[in-house]
């Protein structure tokens, strides 16, 4: 930051000041004052977080490379700083110029998780933008919000002025071409949203009406002017390898959560587990190809000096091309000592033959996700995994010399019993068992499964949406009742706190009276809700409560499936119909095979000329 | 093979950043330079590199050092250049030559900017005699004095601001921290600015 000293009586009273000066390798943009139009890229989360986001990296690259826009970040400030700013009356600031936020254009937000909504609130109003969209006049900024939780942006309706869907590389361009259009014509700012709104992919919440039933549920949803369409549909990047992804990133200096090359081998998924969003969201598939891939990544290690590349996308092991790409990658990591790691695998045989060249140069721990305990349920979720197949590669991990591995598992799934529960401290005690049936010798430490269960949260745009959240006394009873099948000091074991998953679903699934709960939590000065320490369960019911609103109306009822529900507008592709059927399928314990198989008819090929291209290249 | 003494600075907003995440800036510097540095040996191979002495988070240095090792022989203009290209901003790579024996430092040359109405002569007066500070350590607090561990060296005042320049001792076991000296001048100084200058080995 070129006037750090503005800030130096701030940054001398606070734990980590190299969280709020910037000055990163390769974080200077050109010019930022004199740019036509000022972006201000915000992460509503800790730097460390905040830079270990690939989107934003990607976002901000494509903002500065048209010339014209600069783009800057900030990210949420931790109290001590947060302190330090209100009692010295100064606004929150972007990284590069030092420019209180309300001084751009625009600002962006990324919604990744439901619990950073009251810091996207806290960084407003210390950045002197108003809280509320209602509030905002000719001079404030735009502020636009984009990421995976807009796919249902009713719950941040009021704060958001303009919401982007889907991929952002060459929408947002356009979105900010088009507000550079009208701010040169002097359009009002009424006018510049009424414009945004014609374009494809963009929301903008003021446009439209709601209405409630009597029992709360949505009435309806409809534009209130000419024009508007009454559906916003995703946009999606047909061609990975002509989108810019950015080779030289800032560096930060301060240890980030994934501090390394991350490198995005294609978007989508061919699974369809039915309790994940991105599994539904980010259809249809699409890969890139070895060879881009293979020239980014030497690009970003070069420009960075990162020790590490990570392979990054939902099931890794799907990629069409990926023998290739390891080969051409591990043509020259080693000689240049980088590791690469490749997480989300799934387990066959070319994953062991993987294993052997990968480990020549760094083991990473080996995780496994069967996310329920038993078949059964695990034909209802459709993870398509058997024990066996678990068992036998935990049996060669084993054979490798491995002893410690991580299993994923899901509490409070449609149609969980007690038995399924106690199946995942059966499945934990036959990995334990499969170890101590090797005839192995020498005094070893023996072997070490990590249990990690998470809650439910049932999510939009996935066939679990219209399912309730188990109960919390439920949620709780289930993990104390795994606790207790787990016999052996073997298994380690781990759970969510299920209230914080309970404040997840209310906001996941929830609707845009929920506006009211955040702006009084907001008021009551609550925020870093992702934070064990800040985040306080009873402070939230008291909220909800507080506006006249009722927590189990949004997590723990089971949504009709005839409700119009408040993200039904927004068209990701992916069929409501297809997602219904799914859903009866689900508890019916029936299976649909992955797309590469044969292609379920989901309607993400609309997305690309009705040609379902999920069969990779 | 080689060993490569740097001489480089650490100023303005890189006061900021920590010794540890100095290191490891340092060593990404390296491999961005591109030069052909040597690894450690073992599990988890990182550039060989030593870094002289750390400076505590709102220190500035104007001439700090750190080695590094070459595998192949480089003409010395060639790694400055390689290494000031790959450098991040507040860093500037002035000296760069042969290492000659380890970074066994001994002294530092300290600049001291105080936010004070004190004069030349009264901080001439007071660091004279025994200054005696509490050092805090997991065994507790102790008091002792630190004269013998500091030379005053010269002093010059500005409007509201007194600057002193001071020689501490800089040795592994035998290390004195600046903010002692605003310590024990208490209230009456507010340290706004302590810039190493350089460093004695």
């Amino acid at each position: 930051m070129k006037d750090y000293k503005k800030y130096a009586p701030l940054l001398e009273k606070v734990e980590k000041p190299g969280r709020y000066v910037g000055g990163e390798y390769g974080s200077e943009i050109p010019n930022p004052e004199n740019a036509d139009l000022r972006v201000c890229f915000c992460f509503p989360d800790t730097y460390e977080i905040g830079m270990s986001n690939l989107g934003m990296k990607i976002l901000q690259n494509c903002f500065n490379k048209t010339g014209y826009i600069s783009c800057e970040r900030s990210y949420m400030p931790w109290p001590d700083m947060r302190e330090q700013l209100v009692s010295h009356k100064m606004p929150l600031y972007a990284l590069e110029s030092g420019d209180p936020l309300n001084a751009f254009d625009i600002v962006a937000f990324t919604l990744q998780y439901e619990l950073c909504y009251t810091n996207v609130l806290q960084m407003l109003g210390l950045g002197n933008i108003p809280v509320l969209s209602k509030d905002r006049t000719e001079t404030d900024p735009i502020v636009i919000a984009g990421g995976p939780c807009a796919y249902n942006p009713e719950p941040m309706a009021d704060f958001i002025d303009i919401f982007s869907i889907g991929e952002g590389e060459e929408a947002l361009i356009e979105l900010a071409e088009l507000i550079n259009n009208c701010k040169k014509q002097g359009m009002k700012r009424e006018e510049i949203l009424y414009k945004a709104s014609l374009l494809d992919g963009f929301y903008v919440p003021c446009l439209y009406d709601v209405t409630y039933n009597s029992d709360g549920t949505l009435a309806s949803f409809t534009p209130n002017r000419e024009g508007v369409p009454t559906t916003v549909r995703k946009r999606i990047i047909s061609n990975l390898d002509n989108v810019c992804f950015p080779r030289k990133c800032a560096v930060p200096f301060l240890e980030t959560v994934h501090d390394r090359v991350m490198l995005e081998v294609f978007r989508g998924c061919i699974r369809g587990c039915r309790f994940c969003q991105a599994g539904m969201i980010y259809r249809p598939y699409r890969e890139k190809s070895p060879d881009v891939l293979n020239a980014d990544a030497l690009e970003s290690i070069k420009h960075s000096g990162y020790p590490e590349i990570s392979l990054t996308s939902l099931s890794i092991s799907d990629y069409t091309h990926l023998r290739e790409l390891i080969d051409k990658l591990l043509s020259w990591t080693d000689d240049k000592k980088v590791n690469l790691s490749l997480p989300s695998m799934r387990i066959d045989n070319f994953y062991e033959e993987l294993l052997e060249k990968v480990s020549s140069v760094r083991k990473s721990g080996l995780t496994f996700a069967p996310e329920a305990g038993t078949q059964r349920l695990r034909d209802v979720i459709n993870k398509n995994i058997t024990e066996e197949e678990i068992i036998t590669a935990v049996s060669k991990a084993f054979d490798g010399g491995r002893n410690s591995l991580k299993l994923y598992f899901m509490n409070g799934l449609p149609t969980e019993t007690d038995e399924d529960i106690k199946g995942i401290a059966k499945l934990g005690q036959n990995i334990v068992d499969t170890y101590y049936s090797k005839k192995r010798q020498g005094g070893g430490r023996g072997v070490n499964v990590t249990i990690s269960v998470s809650c439910l949260v049932p999510k939009p745009f996935t066939p679990f949406q219209w399912a309730a959240q188990d109960s919390l006394e439920e949620l709780e009873r289930k993990q104390q009742l795994l606790k207790s099948e787990i016999k052996t000091k073997k298994i380690s074991y781990k759970y969510h706190d299920a209230r914080v998953s309970r404040i997840e679903a209310v906001f996941a699934r929830g609707d845009r009276k929920l506006g009211k709960a955040l702006y009084e939590a907001y008021n009551r000065n609550m925020m870093l809700d992702g934070w064990d320490e800040y985040f306080s369960y009873d402070k939230w019911i008291e909220t909800i409560e507080s506006v006249g609103l009722d927590a189990s109306f949004y997590a723990n009822r089971a949504f009709d499936l005839d409700e119009l529900l408040p993200w039904d507008f927004i068209d990701i592709g992916v069929t409501k119909k297809f997602m219904r059927l799914e859903y009866e399928k689900a508890i019916k314990e029936i299976t649909t095979p992955d797309c590469r198989t044969k292609c379920s008819g989901c309607g993400a090929a609309s997305l690309c000329n009705d040609k379902c291209i999920c069969n990779g290249g | 093979m080689a060993d490569i003494r740097v001489c480089f600075s650490k100023m303005g907003q890189l006061q900021y950043i920590s010794h540890l995440d100095l290191q490891r800036a340092v060593a990404r510097m390296l491999i961005r330079s591109d030069l052909p540095i040597a690894y450690s040996e073992g599990f988890n191979p990182h550039p060989r590199l030593n870094i002289a002495l750390p400076l505590s988070i709102y220190q500035e240095g104007e001439r700090e050092f750190f080695d590094f090792r070459l595998t192949e022989e480089i003409s010395l203009d060639i790694v400055k250049e390689k290494l000031q290209e790959s450098a991040f901003p507040g860093m500037d790579i002035l000296d760069v030559s042969l290492a000659v024996g380890k970074l066994t430092t001994k002294t530092a040359l300290w600049r001291l900017e105080f936010e004070t109405q004190m004069s030349v002569s009264e901080l001439e007066k007071r660091v004279s005699g025994e200054m005696l500070v509490t050092k805090r350590s997991k065994k507790g607090d102790k008091t002792v004095d630190i004269s013998p561990m500091l030379k005053f060296v010269s002093a010059y005042n500005e409007p509201n601001r007194l600057i002193a320049r001071f020689k501490l001792n800089a040795a592994g076991n035998d290390y004195l921290n600046p903010a002692y000296i605003a310590a024990f001048l208490g209230d009456e100084v507010k340290l706004v600015r302590t810039v190493r200058e350089n460093i004695d080995f």
